[in-house]
């Protein structure tokens, strides 16, 4: 029982803790009195004047799903955080807009989350059924010691991989990530992938260029002459961006949104076009259709930087490999037809080029490591490769096949996409795609800003393709200002390399990774709805070939869950499959959050942790380059703990658990490593090296070349630091930072099989499903209802978070909202506030009606993922949206098509779902 | 006052092409100055999507102001046209095994930013905007000409309009009496309140929380007989920022750059017309028939610089270096 | 100086017993010394013995009992014992200064106080610190005693009454709350009639 002992855990505390409650002396259990103090009491309006003067001013930042990377101050006095304000402190890039002030209202609200009803403030142990809302305060010790007997007893019964830890976005507060990955490596147990549950990583972006993901810094958007914002939203999304997207605007430059309704994005553009939901694939191909028609491309930047001049066979439709034309050739070197010449000339810098042992990514957001690759170059020299015409080739066992270039090939696709028939799927006319397709290839640079709006279809990934040829056409690829820019979720630890050293000290290859999507459909059990792709046997495949991975290995069910910093159960897609099927797996599951948000709610272990300004971490984004951190501006409140010191402490615990049990010695199998949990805290800490918040920021800046020679102090004294490398391009001083320069400017290999910007995917499951080219296929109709469901993300909340926010909610219409066309309403009988019931197949919810003109007939919308607690009367956005997997997302065997921890894998869509409406007639609660 | 005292006035411009109606103003305004209990169903700063109601609901049409040049009775807004706070009971469902959810206290069905989004026009011609709305601090304030105990003045210095709750008695004639309804009541203290412009903040040299909070870099202040102020050059020297509502004759100090950017109708084939989406009518019964003039100054200057021609009126709106629009006014306090 | 002793004395116990319940309570509450010494001193402090319910059940019981009473926020059943959640989450951090405010000014740190600087039992623990004070020093008792004072009025009474009211007087809790509701009334009660404190209650509107 904890409750006898609790004050023993208190630092310090030991000595009051003795105090009576009976007797006459003087008897004090939580004031400390200072007796060398006299008293002056001077009267109490001198007291609230002397009080509201701050004398401390700290860093701060806020730590949750957001991309906004705003760095603030944070004013406190006496241990009480009083307010915080953007620090202003981002410096200005010359001739750009200044980036101050940064932030947004939700931010503005950050401390409501220290000082507000959600707070956690002690461990609390689950009383009544899980999601009950009963609990019990238990001590530190008490709770970590439950958790620590379950975690050896899963680790021992079942295998240490059946045990779960889940947390998403080490961007954002990359020492509270790593302190549970840490704890999961050194134990055994298995980590997830969020970027790709979450639906943030755009598969077709990997498929094409070879990367995890990567995008322009915000302040770039200044220098478009043309900004496509397709299906993104950022004046409600990107709030503290959207400056440069006016301003841009002010400055001469054009603005097209293409989103199906009129968003506050589109009311900020020259021109709207709302493309029928699902089919911005068939526009994107129209207007490649047209600039390759009429030659508009940039010939010279095609032939060098993408694959459409390599040479592809027709009786086969693979490429042409070395291997085909000479015996012991490779598998991986690619031909172009060379017109110089007259012959097929091996194309430099495809995978076959690179020495296997250089091939390996030093870092998980490549596909391969081109970066380190001392002779790959793009540069062509004299050769002028074809890009059109067909030849023919001898093959090394005597054949004459044919081969055309991919250009070839895709012109002969293109030829079905004409401007006319999209407008008849499209609904846009067809001579304004012409004219925006003419538009697109005489301006630049010109970019496409895109998000989630488009990346949570079914088939994001043809579509991404689709939207990376149309910038490659252009070239606009690697050209400030220009370029396929989705910023969608906060998929950039910047500084990778030192947060991997710190959350996986052994190397992440030694770290189990599910992939989450699959994880959370298999194990669930989710119905997903859909007929006639063959889906559960083109997943067995895919894992028992090795190409995703499953954890617990061999099927069996996880049954120890640790969920932090995330609320996986509010946002996890079929919602109800998991509540019913997954949940009873688990034995125990442990959260560990600063609020009783719905995944804490439906945990057996709520521990409280620190809130971001009572703790020490970094602070990262993919909008800005700049680096910043939070600091305690007071120590944790009630009996919070930092994530960090969470983890040591646990690690102690199950150390000594395991010491008790004789079970310290367990032998990984998969890894081939001896765990000595007798050694837990050590290794957990380094030795001590790590024991502290401080010491691990230290650490991930030291261990990252990106972050090379900072220190926690010069952020702290000077602000946020500049990076001062990047991902895929350098960095360079007074400009904006652009990803893909060290491909198109330095001239080295795509991370791609091929070393190119790869339009041709001539995997077997692509051609199978004739996917090879980027292509068009219409959302899924898998569900039998009438209206399409959106779910974006909303401008009064990140995710979750926020939600609850009482300012937030009076600013809104106090709980979620579905919004819907008049029109639509008015059949269902439904008026502008009226309750509605929502449901499909997967589930149901209930909710309020807000009628928006701006909003298509045919499609609803609801801001994702209200918490369970919200009002609604039933139900969330999670409730009918399940989980679906992409088949094409499955692939693992295929050059860059690898599996690799949030690089690649299958998506979290959800937008091909469909519901009906009608207006609701049970009974409505009265409010409080 | 002597007479030697130089009256100044302390102007704001918005820029409704930048406001992306974040609400960042509201939140910033509300923290520092409304928060305390009594309080909350008020802001001075709010952001309403127009055309709409507004907030309070249907503020524009309480009456209030001047009617050739002679004070028109107005009406005070209602509890229910602000909107009663909504309040919620997380905790009860979160810790202590209640099942229902948490939902707002009053019966919702309004809220100060209630139409976020709406607008008007039937699809796909819908349009929309955000008015940022603050007192206009303005020349002949109705609210302090309504108020007898004198609690209301506008000080020389910089043209604030300040209420000492001090003098004021409780009367309520300032709230009926403002056409703007940014005079506001707190029924617990029996006093009136209003924006004071962050006069302590001014006096220190910072701009208003609301402007120096502004991410989307909307808002500009400053002296408006200071010529090298943005307000100066945006109101007096290229006549583009202009009052709202101009005819309730208090002749307000906050001014706003009309929307002009934004696309054009769509004719029923679905190609867009030439047409702005936005009624230029119904930017005039915003901001008065002047409007027009300035449309056509904004879109001259922006197709300048589509041509790579400089435009002192755009480099202004855009104001690449915060401080450029704040006038003589500091961001942040220095360390 | 008997009623201040007295007043001292109810108000930490009412301090232990308002405190998430841990071992050292349970045992005075299992042998009944806990509801002896509580109506002997409120007897003596307001003139009427209190009357405590004995706990039903076990200390885990007891325990679960406190959570689900009154680890709830503002709103709601308003039974939360912080008193910051009887007020707007925007406006906490005033309160929670001029509480700290109010401890350093007698020298109380609050380093240790995980239960939250609001928390009723650290403000019922200050006013059993100022009241010891009052009862032990003579001459120095006069900050002691207006503190009490203006604590009372800003603070206790504003909504210690109202939160017993919304609990109701069943249970252990119930009669501890209802107790301490009594005693920050005639505490209230009785200040009214005193004169104001040098710089205090009005001297600056
Ligand atoms: S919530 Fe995000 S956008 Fe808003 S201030 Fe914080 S980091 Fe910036
Ligand atoms: S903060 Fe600025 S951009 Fe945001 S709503 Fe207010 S005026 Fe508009
Ligand atoms: S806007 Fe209203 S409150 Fe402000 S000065 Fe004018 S009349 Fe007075």
């Amino acid at each position: 029982m904890g409750a006898p002992n609790r004050r023993k855990f208190l630092k310090g505390v030991a000595a009051i803790a003795a105090a009576p409650v009976l007797g006459s002396g003087l008897s004090l259990r939580s004031l400390a009195a200072d007796p060398a103090i006299r008293p002056d009491y001077p009267g109490w309006q001198d007291l609230v004047r002397r009080g509201w003067t701050w004398d401390r001013r700290t860093r701060g930042a806020h730590l949750v799903g957001c991309t906004g990377g705003c760095p603030h101050w944070v004013y406190s006095r006496d241990g009480i955080v009083l307010r915080d304000e953007q620090s202003g402190d981002l410096p200005a890039l010359p001739g750009l807009p200044d980036p101050n002030p940064r932030g947004c209202a939700k931010g503005s609200c950050a401390i409501d989350y220290m000082y507000g009803p959600y707070r956690l403030k002690h461990p609390l142990i689950r009383m009544g059924e899980r999601g009950d809302g009963k609990w019990r305060r238990a001590s530190w010790d008490e709770a970590l010691q439950l958790i620590a007997d379950r975690v050896v007893d899963a680790m021992v019964r079942h295998g240490p991989d059946s045990v779960s830890v889940f947390s998403p976005a080490p961007a954002v507060a990359p020492v509270s990530y790593a302190a549970g990955h840490r704890f999961a490596h050194l134990t055994g147990a298995h980590a997830h992938t969020f970027f790709d549950w979450y639906g943030d990583h755009a598969p077709g972006q990997t498929q094409t260029l070879g990367v995890q993901c990567d995008a322009a810094e915000t302040s770039d958007w200044f220098n478009a002459r043309l900004i496509l914002l397709w299906g993104a939203n950022p004046v409600q999304t990107r709030i503290p961006d959207s400056h440069y997207l006016t301003e841009a605007a002010l400055n001469g430059t054009r603005v097209v949104t293409i989103a199906p309704d009129y968003s506050s994005s589109a009311a900020k553009s020259d021109q709207w076009l709302h493309p029928r939901p699902g089919t911005d694939a068939a526009l994107a191909l129209a207007l490649a259709h047209v600039i390759v028609e009429e030659r508009l491309f940039d010939a010279a930047f095609v032939a060098e930087q993408t694959d459409l001049p390599l040479l592809v066979r027709s009786d086969t439709r693979r490429f042409l490999r070395e291997a085909d034309l000479v015996e012991g050739g490779a598998e991986d070197r690619f031909f172009a037809h060379d017109q110089a010449s007259g012959r097929p000339v091996a194309m430099r810098g495809c995978w076959a080029d690179q020495p296997d042992t250089r091939a390996a990514p030093r870092h998980a957001y490549l596909g391969r490591d081109t970066l380190s690759f001392p002779e790959g170059t793009l540069a062509l020299g004299d050769l002028r490769p074809a890009l059109e015409g067909s030849f023919r080739v001898r093959t090394r066992d005597g054949g004459d096949v044919e081969v055309r270039p991919v250009l070839e090939l895709l012109r002969r696709t293109l030829a079905d996409h004409s401007p006319r028939k999209a407008a008849r799927i499209t609904g846009i006319p067809a001579a304004t795609i012409t004219a925006l397709a003419r538009e697109l290839a005489a301006t630049r640079p010109a970019t496409i800003i895109t998000g989630a709006g488009i990346n949570h279809w079914f088939h994001s990934d043809v579509l991404f393709r689709a939207l990376h040829l149309l910038m490659a056409l252009t070239g606009n690829v690697g050209r400030h200002g220009g370029g396929v820019n989705h910023y969608v979720g906060q998929w950039k630890p910047v500084p990778s390399a030192g947060i991997n050293a710190l959350a996986f000290p052994r190397g992440v290859s030694r770290q189990r990774f599910c992939q989450t999507t699959i994880w959370t459909y298999l194990h669930a059990e989710a119905r997903d709805g859909i007929e006639g792709m063959d889906i559960p046997r083109r997943l067995r495949d895919s894992l028992t070939s090795g190409q995703m991975p499953l954890y617990p290995r061999g099927g069996r069910s996880p049954k120890v869950f640790i969920c932090y910093r995330g609320n996986y159960l509010n946002q996890t897609k079929s919602q109800g499959d998991v509540l019913r099927t997954l949940w009873p797996k688990l034995d125990l599951v442990v959260n560990i959050n600063i609020r009783m948000d719905t995944t804490a709610l439906y945990s057996d272990v709520v521990l409280p942790s620190a809130h971001w300004y009572e703790k020490t971490d970094l602070n990262f984004t993919e909008e800005h380059t700049w680096i910043h951190m939070t600091e305690p501006a007071i120590p944790p409140m009630y009996e919070a703990r930092s994530d960090w010191r969470i983890f040591v402490d646990l690690a102690a615990k199950v150390e000594e658990t395991a010491r008790r049990r004789g079970v310290t010695t367990l032998h990984d199998d998969e890894f081939g490593w001896h765990r000595d949990l007798g050694r837990l805290h050590a290794e957990m800490t380094a030795d001590g090296r790590l024991a502290r918040d401080e010491d691990a920021a230290q650490f991930i800046l030291d261990n990252a070349p990106e972050t090379k020679g900072m220190t926690l102090d010069a952020i702290r004294r000077k602000g946020p630091q500049r990076v001062v490398s990047n991902w895929t391009s350098p960095m360079e001083e007074g400009v904006p930072y652009t990803p893909f320069r060290h491909f198109t400017h330095g001239r080295k290999p795509w991370p791609t099989l091929t070393g190119r910007q790869q339009f041709y995917i001539d995997h077997s499951l692509f051609l199978e499903l004739s996917q090879e080219l980027p292509a068009y296929r219409p959302p899924l109709d898998s569900d039998q209802f009438p209206l399409r469901f959106n779910t974006p993300h909303s401008r009064h909340a990140v995710h979750s978070t926020f939600k609850d926010n009482d300012l937030m909610l009076r600013l809104q219409r106090g709980g979620p909202v579905l919004e819907m066309a008049p029109a639509d309403g008015r059949q269902r009988g439904l008026a502008d506030n009226d309750w509605a019931e929502l449901w499909n197949d997967h589930g149901r919810l209930i909710c309020r009606v807000k009628l928006r003109p701006g909003e298509p007939a045919g499609r609803v919308t609801m801001h994702h993922a209200p918490e369970l607690y919200q009002d609604l009367i039933q139900g969330g956005s999670q409730s009918v949206c399940p989980i679906r997997i992409t088949p094409t997302h499955l692939v693992g065997d295929y050059g860059h098509l690898v599996f690799r921890p949030n690089y690649y894998g299958p998506g979290g869509s959800q937008r091909d779902v469909r519901v009906e409406v009608r207006r609701y007639t049970g009974p409505v609660p009265a409010g409080l | 006052m002597t007479s030697s005292t130089r009256h100044r006035q302390m102007a704001f411009v918005i820029d409704l092409n930048k406001c992306i109606g974040c609400q960042g103003c509201t939140i910033a305004c509300k923290r520092l100055w409304t928060t305390a209990p009594g309080l909350e169903a008020a802001y001075w700063m709010n952001v309403e999507t127009v055309p709409g109601r507004g907030y309070p609901r249907d503020w524009a049409g309480r009456g209030g102001g001047f009617d050739k040049g002679r004070p028109k009775p107005g009406r005070e807004p209602t509890p229910e046209e602000y909107g009663i706070p909504f309040e919620f009971d997380y905790s009860a469902r979160l810790f202590s095994g209640k099942r229902d959810r948490g939902r707002p206290r009053a019966a919702a069905d309004w809220a100060p930013n209630w139409e976020e989004d709406q607008g008007a026009g039937a699809y796909p011609n819908t349009y929309f905007f955000y008015l940022p709305r603050m007192c206009n601090h303005c020349d002949r304030p109705a609210c302090a000409e309504a108020c007898e105990a004198g609690a209301i003045r506008k000080r020389p210095e910089d043209g604030l309009v300040l209420l000492d709750p001090d003098r004021c008695d409780g009367s309520r004639a300032c709230v009926a009496a403002c056409p703007y309804a940014k005079t506001f009541f707190d029924a617990a203290k029996a006093k009136a309140h209003k924006c004071h412009g962050c006069f302590p903040r001014l006096e220190a040299g910072l701009a208003p929380a609301c402007v120096a909070q502004c991410t989307g870099r909307a808002m500009h202040v400053g002296f408006l007989d200071d010529g090298a102020a943005s307000v100066h050059k945006l109101v007096r020297q290229w006549g583009v920022a202009l009052p709202l509502m101009d005819g309730f004759g208090t002749g307000p100090n906050v001014f706003y750059i009309p929307p002009f950017i934004g696309p054009a109708v769509e004719g029923p084939d679905g190609t867009a017309g030439a047409a702005a989406r936005i009624p230029d009518n119904y930017l005039a019964s915003l901001f008065g028939p002047d409007v027009r003039t300035a449309l056509r100054v904004l879109r001259a200057e922006r197709r300048k610089r589509g041509r790579g021609e400089p435009s002192e009126l755009m480099d202004l709106l855009i104001g690449r270096d915060a401080r450029a629009l704040l006038g003589h006014l500091q961001p942040h306090p220095s360390r | 100086m008997a009623l201040a002793a007295a007043r001292s004395r109810a108000y930490t116990l009412l301090a232990a017993a308002t405190a998430y319940p841990d071992e050292a309570l349970w045992e005075t509450l299992a042998d009944g010394r806990f509801a002896a010494a509580l109506a002997e001193s409120m007897a003596e402090a307001t003139g009427e013995p209190a009357v405590v319910a004995a706990p039903a059940g076990s200390l885990a019981e007891l325990q679960a009992e406190y959570v689900a009473a009154f680890d709830l926020g503002r709103g709601g059943p308003g039974r939360s014992l912080h008193e910051g959640d009887h007020r707007p989450a925007e406006t906490r951090p005033d309160l929670l200064v001029e509480l700290a405010a109010f401890y350093r000014c007698f020298g109380l740190g609050t380093q240790h106080c995980t239960a939250g600087l609001d928390h009723l039992s650290v403000a019922l623990e200050f006013m059993h610190f100022l009241a010891f004070h009052e009862a032990g020093g003579a001459a120095g008792s006069a900050p002691y005693r207006h503190a009490q004072r203006d604590f009372v009025a800003r603070h206790l009474a504003d909504w210690v009454p109202a939160v017993a009211a919304a609990h109701g007087e069943s249970g252990f809790h119930g009669s501890v709350l209802a107790a301490a509701a009594r005693l920050v009334a005639a505490d209230a009660g009785r200040y009214e009639t005193e004169p104001a404190a040098p710089g205090g209650v009005g001297a600056a509107g």
